[in-house]
């Protein structure tokens, strides 16, 4: 599952290699971090307190991963990620199905390590009375599902940006 | 371990005066995947290496080969004595 924003010109955003690299490990490293830093927060009071501050650079964070992520989602290779298959050469399909491949990897490992971390908080809470964090409210489950989409939105296409060799010029 | 592939799309397209777009559409793929063949960074499949040895109306192992083609200079000094 992925999502490519087809530009009005119907021709892919030209990005470089680089832009690429950056915009996606930025929205990968950005999000959890935000997140993270908005779950330490505390209590969010006046503007001069430091829970204000972790909160909004946390949303900081946050909101810069979206925008990375608005950077990635009109490129050539979210194109070759996520655009409809009939539209894609044989060489295009080749760098999806192993772009893919490297995302449903990461993803599985992600979701067994939570579920894994979910089942031992669980079992030390009932068998030791030692409290580790579980999300609990719907702010919790929010952001683990949008950032669940982005990871499977962004993961194919870092992979190859950091994997292909930069696409040649146009003559 | 994959083998490299060598091709001599570049030249043949250079003499021929057509541009990447242009052979592109001609073969049905995107114009940056002639780009990654002439650089070597990708191997075509045998479909499309058909279709791209007939755009150039030559046989195959004339613009593929799994050996190193001769730079056409040596070949010209070769056949003009």
């Amino acid at each position: 599952m992925s999502l490519y924003v087809r530009a009005a010109t119907r021709v892919p955003a030209l990005r470089s290699a680089r832009t690429m690299r950056i915009a996606t490990t930025w929205a990968l490293v950005a999000y959890p971090f935000g997140c993270a830093l908005r779950l330490i927060a505390p209590e969010a009071g006046g503007p001069d307190s430091p829970g204000f501050a972790l909160d909004a650079g946390g949303l900081a964070l946050i909101v810069s991963a979206v925008i990375a992520f608005f950077i990635v989602a009109p490129s050539g290779w979210q194109r070759i990620v996520a655009a409809e298959e009939k539209r894609l050469d044989e060489r295009e399909l080749q760098q999806r199905y192993r772009a893919q491949a490297f995302g449903y990897s990461v993803f599985t490992v992600l979701a067994v390590l939570f579920a894994f971390y979910m089942e031992v908080s669980i079992d030390l809470e009932t068998q030791k009375n030692m409290l580790l964090w579980r999300p609990s409210t719907s702010d919790h489950w929010n952001a683990f599902i949008w950032g669940g989409l982005l990871y499977a939105f962004v993961l194919p296409t870092a992979y190859l940006a950091w994997t292909q060799p930069a696409p040649p010029d146009e003559e | 371990m994959t083998t490299q592939l060598y091709n001599r799309l570049a030249v043949l397209r250079a003499e021929r005066g057509l541009s990447r777009k242009d052979l592109a559409e001609a073969v049905g793929v995107n114009y940056q995947t002639i780009g990654y063949l002439e650089r070597g960074d990708y191997q075509p499949s045998l479909e499309l290496a058909l279709k791209l040895a007939a755009q150039f109306e030559l046989p195959v192992e004339m613009v593929f080969s799994l050996q190193p083609f001769e730079p056409l200079s040596r070949l010209a000094t070769r056949h003009g004595g």
